[in-house]
């Protein structure tokens, strides 16, 4: 029964979270397509990375991404 | 001939990759912990000196050599405390000079403040399940609204179910705010410093920096540890040793 209960709970917040992910997926989707805008976010993480927002595994990812987006968007 | 193939080396390799700066009259060669493996070392104006690497390029593809950059800045730190560069810094060896000489008292200033102490990085994040669980049954109206909505179908209860999700997510942010404001004035209290930075995602409380005096670390991780016990169901906290970017900012221009 609680587990009906936490989950009844959970789910409107589960939603909002999803809507708000797939937005944030658009948003970056549209952002992320051009070379300025691969290189801006290649900056952002950079820094993160530097004052320690952003573990070296998590940092090391989210560039081999970046990476492989600036190509697609650079034709290579 | 010689000289002459000298000349032209060194001239190809003109710029001066910065990773710090660091008070020191002394020279100090660091090895080869540089961007392509270059050796690091100091260059002096008085008693503070740039930590470089020579290159015959002056941009670097973060992409390639920002590990880089932060792993020797990390190996510095070990050994001096740091004005950090953010990636990319690069200058000819005299602009650098002038750079350190012109901008002496303001780097002196920053030393008297960074020496001896250290900055903490600390995030705060929501055990989310636990406390939406808790949120549920201790506040009266969502329970209410909760009670509305059990057995009924999703498709009849969907508007309900948004505003209960709202209302939940309302009280999540109330909490956070008081929490973090106490986190952080509890924490800042042992600190010389401290800033509190943008949080970085939906679950995160608190992101903020504290710079703190090297003898007053115990007492700070003592601290964690009590609000974690405090807060344990709700929150977890972590807490690592970064470069002072939060509290000096300085970039060298040629």
């Amino acid at each position: 029964m609680a587990l009906i209960v936490d989950d009844l709970i959970r789910l409107p917040f589960d939603l909002g979270m999803k809507v708000l992910q797939a937005i944030a997926d658009d948003a970056d989707a549209i952002t992320l397509n051009t070379e300025k805008a691969v290189r801006e976010q290649v900056l952002k993480t950079q820094m993160q990375f530097e004052r320690g927002d952003l573990p070296e595994e998590e940092y090391r990812a989210t560039m081999t991404q970046l990476r492989k987006r600036l190509d697609e968007v650079k034709g290579v | 001939m010689k000289s002459m193939l000298r000349t032209e080396t060194q001239s190809k390799r003109r710029w001066r990759y910065v990773y710090a700066i660091i008070p020191s009259r002394k020279e100090h060669d660091f090895g080869q912990i540089g961007l392509d493996g270059e050796n690091v070392y100091t260059i002096h104006y008085r008693e503070i000196a740039a930590v470089v690497s020579d290159s015959s390029t002056k941009t670097f593809e973060v992409l390639d050599y920002g590990i880089t950059h932060q792993q020797a800045l990390e190996k510095i730190m070990k050994d001096y405390c740091v004005i950090p560069m953010s990636f990319g810094q690069s200058s000819t060896e005299g602009d650098i000079k002038m750079f350190l000489s012109r901008n002496y008292p303001k780097l002196k200033s920053y030393f008297t403040k960074l020496i001896g102490k250290t900055e903490l990085g600390l995030k705060v994040t929501w055990k989310i399940d636990t406390t939406i669980k808790e949120i549920a049954s201790s506040n009266v109206k969502i329970r209410a609204m909760k009670h509305q909505i059990e057995g009924k179908p999703l498709e009849k209860t969907y508007r309900q179910r948004l505003t209960l999700g709202t209302k939940v997510a309302e009280e999540l942010t109330k909490r956070e705010e008081k929490i973090a404001s106490e986190i952080f004035a509890r924490l800042g209290g042992i600190s010389a410093d401290a800033k509190m930075n943008k949080n970085l995602s939906d679950e995160m409380v608190l992101n903020a920096a504290f710079l703190v005096d090297k003898t007053k670390e115990p007492d700070f991780d003592t601290l964690v540890n009590k609000l974690e016990q405090e807060y344990g169901e709700k929150l977890l906290m972590k807490y690592v040793v970064a470069p002072p970017y939060n509290f000096v900012n300085v970039r060298i221009r040629s």
